[in-house]
């Protein structure tokens, strides 16, 4: 993990280059918290939520913000900063076109400077000017080769992103996306985790009613196997439920004498 | 073509269950399986052969998951309290299983659990 700013506590980030507007808030102390974030142990929407909130406090005259996630669930969007923002991306879903769509296809940052002129998605931009949305800014969320999204701000202004946003949100989306990635990954890490956990103790259970079956009548594990599944289907229970009954059975017998 | 029948059969019941292979995997190392997902994937596909007894494990893997997709469908009737009903015919079940007693062995093992309280 590369720190992305080493400024001291509470000193104001000289930028690199000449911005056109001073950035409204403290672009180190926002990427810190992100690439903290990512070593910390949150969920994903916080994650996202918090990407969305940068987005629209580091671009100045935002009105709302919101990162699109592309998956093989689909296409939908996530942490939205307000309702515009919500409706203005499912308009892109439903109608197949819009700008964010086209950042996360073409790799590449879109920006529409008047929703009322620009040619390249005249039913998006329609639908959206009359929601009061009139320029936008998206960038596509890519982790190595691949394109997972895109994150967006919109704004009731025409020709309110200049330069100096578009650098902003390239900055932004590089985190962005790296903390997509590695949050999305950890979930999955903890799902895998548990659901192994499970079939692990299942697997015991399982193993512990094979063992008290060969000591009473099977003549092997796969004797003992069909017994429990016969058991389970007599019962409608899954094979896990009648080797507990089983074992449970067994241990409440013995402690019996 | 009809040995391969089984195989076809469990690969549509994947599909049906609407499981991956991941899944149906965990599932089947869950009712103690031995075999890894390339070894699932590779039989389900028609690539490898797999032994009657894990076939039989993964046979019963793909019924339990159709019996919970169709279960998450069913609805439940107001006058039938969920309760232990269905307690009382597994608990008689594992009752008989255990009082078949040992086989017909010449010496006499140690019971299968030990207690300590």
């Amino acid at each position: 993990m590369t720190d992305p700013a080493q400024h001291a506590d509470g000193a104001a980030p000289q930028p690199f280059e000449d911005p056109v507007l001073s950035p409204p808030v403290d672009l180190g102390a926002a990427l810190n918290q992100m690439a903290g974030l990512v070593l910390s142990r949150e969920t994903v929407d916080t994650a996202l939520a918090l990407v969305t909130t940068l987005a629209a406090a580091t671009t100045a005259g935002t009105l709302g913000a919101a990162v699109t996630v592309v998956d093989e669930h689909g296409k939908r969007s996530r942490a939205a900063s307000n309702a515009a923002a919500e409706q203005a991306d499912a308009l892109q879903y439903e109608l197949d076109e819009g700008p964010c769509l086209t950042a996360w296809r073409t790799r590449q940052l879109v920006r529409i400077d008047d929703t009322t002129t620009d040619g390249r998605w005249p039913r998006w931009n329609a639908a959206v000017s009359a929601l009061g949305v009139r320029s936008v800014l998206s960038a596509p969320l890519l982790v190595g080769e691949e394109s997972i999204g895109a994150m967006k701000v919109y704004c009731e202004r025409p020709m309110n992103y200049g330069p100096h946003d578009e650098h902003v949100m390239r900055l932004l989306a590089g985190q962005a996306a790296i903390l997509l990635a590695n949050t999305q990954s950890l979930a999955e890490a903890r799902r895998l985790s548990r659901q192994l956990t499970e079939a692990l103790a299942s697997r015991d259970a399982i193993a512990r009613a094979t063992g008290v079956l060969i000591a009473t009548s099977a003549t092997g594990e796969q004797e003992a196997f069909a017994t429990l599944a016969a058991a389970a289907r007599r019962t409608g229970r899954p094979v896990h439920d009648v080797a507990s009954a089983l074992v449970a059975a067994a241990v409440a017998r013995n402690a019996r004498g | 073509m009809t040995s391969d029948e089984p195989r076809r059969r469990m690969d549509a019941a994947r599909v049906r269950a609407e499981l991956t292979v991941q899944d149906l995997w965990l599932r089947y190392v869950a009712l103690g399986g031995t075999g890894d997902a390339f070894d699932l994937d590779g039989y389900l596909q028609g690539l490898v052969p797999l032994e009657t007894f894990q076939q039989d494990i993964l046979a019963q893997a793909l019924n339990e998951a159709l019996e919970d997709s169709y279960r998450a469908y069913r609805v439940p009737l107001s006058s039938l309290p969920p309760g232990d009903a269905v307690d009382e015919p597994l608990r008689r079940f594992v009752d008989d299983l255990l009082d078949r007693g040992p086989p017909a062995s010449p010496e006499q093992s140690e019971p299968p659990a030990h207690h300590s309280e």
